[in-house]
């Protein structure tokens, strides 16, 4: 059989569109409401909010030193790898972050917020892991986590605890 | 990022001033802040650092000058947060730890005499500058943050 025979595309089973349909009022309400659907889904959000968390904690490795204006050291391999664990057990968990962001005390900082409660977990440059909780201006519940699956998961379930009571 | 400024406020020279470490508890302290630590109305602990953390003073300061560098750059992007002196845990301890005592201290500089840091000591009252354990760094950090207010509403 000849080669050209071999490769030749079956045919297609969708109607191609032209420009003009593209960008027509009907396309545009089905755009919409695939994105309505996409914003209701609590799986599809947590799935942004992680890649999202992801694709920031990735930034963090192009950052240099000073990057705060008040000479903080950018978050080095540790704590990022650290960060990336931690990460990997929220999505297991299902806890998404509302930020990932530097910290200035040299570390990367996973926060959680919802209303007036406040958490973190910060992947320091030296290894350590600390935590942060707190509702308003109550008084901070904070404590170090050993680094290991299980402490991870048992701060992760103490976080969610804290946001949804 | 930082760009030129065209003037530096007389404000700011210390031509000669001494320290003053009377501090009031109402007096306010000025810092830079970025936006990533702003996270839905909260101001993050991650925001702060030790040791001996920058901050401009009110007494002698307005807060956009936190914004000025000493090189004559200006901070573009970033706001300015705020805390009251009385918002300073004076005194912090954690279990097994020493008791630490925390204040502010003015530390002129010549393009800028508000320049202030937030210094920490034992009890006892070493006179140094003392490094607190890190339990009782992020509990501090975390005081503090509680009481932020934004003064300059920051871009970057």
């Amino acid at each position: 059989m000849p080669l050209a025979t071999q490769n030749a595309r079956p045919p297609a089973i969708y109607l191609p569109l032209s420009g003009q349909q593209a960008e027509g009022p009907e396309f545009i309400l089905s755009l919409g409401k695939i994105r309505r659907a996409v914003e209701a889904s609590v799986y599809w959000r947590a799935l942004e909010a992680f890649v999202r968390a992801e694709a920031q904690l990735m930034e963090f490795s192009r950052l240099t030193a000073d990057w705060d204006s008040y000479e903080a050291e950018p978050p080095n391999a540790t704590a990022r790898e650290c960060a990336a664990q931690i990460l990997g057990i929220l999505r297991t968990s299902n806890l998404p972050p509302t930020r990932v962001v530097p910290s200035s005390e040299g570390g990367v900082g996973i926060c959680f917020v919802n209303g007036e409660a406040y958490a973190d977990i910060e992947s320091l440059n030296s290894g350590e892991l600390l935590a942060v909780m707190y509702t308003g201006t109550e008084e901070p519940h904070v404590w170090e986590i050993t680094q290991n699956e299980e402490s991870i998961i048992e701060a992760v379930e103490q976080i969610r605890g804290h946001l949804t009571s | 990022m930082a760009t030129l400024l065209p003037e530096r406020p007389e404000r700011m020279y210390q031509r000669g001033r001494p320290e003053d470490q009377e501090f009031g508890l109402v007096e306010l302290l000025y810092r830079r802040y970025l936006r990533d630590h702003w996270i839905e109305g909260h101001f993050s602990d991650l925001g702060f650092r030790f040791p001996r953390q920058s901050l401009n003073r009110q007494k002698y300061s307005e807060p956009e000058d936190v914004l000025l560098s000493d090189e004559g750059t200006y901070h573009v992007g970033y706001g300015v947060l705020e805390f009251f002196v009385s918002d300073i845990p004076t005194r912090l301890q954690a279990p097994g730890t020493h008791v630490f005592v925390f204040f502010p201290k003015h530390v002129p500089k010549a393009l800028n005499y508000a320049h202030s840091e937030l210094w920490c000591d034992t009890e006892q009252q070493t006179g140094s500058y003392v490094e607190p354990s890190s339990i009782i760094k992020k509990l501090l950090r975390a005081k503090l943050s509680q009481h932020v207010s934004i003064r300059i509403i920051a871009s970057a």
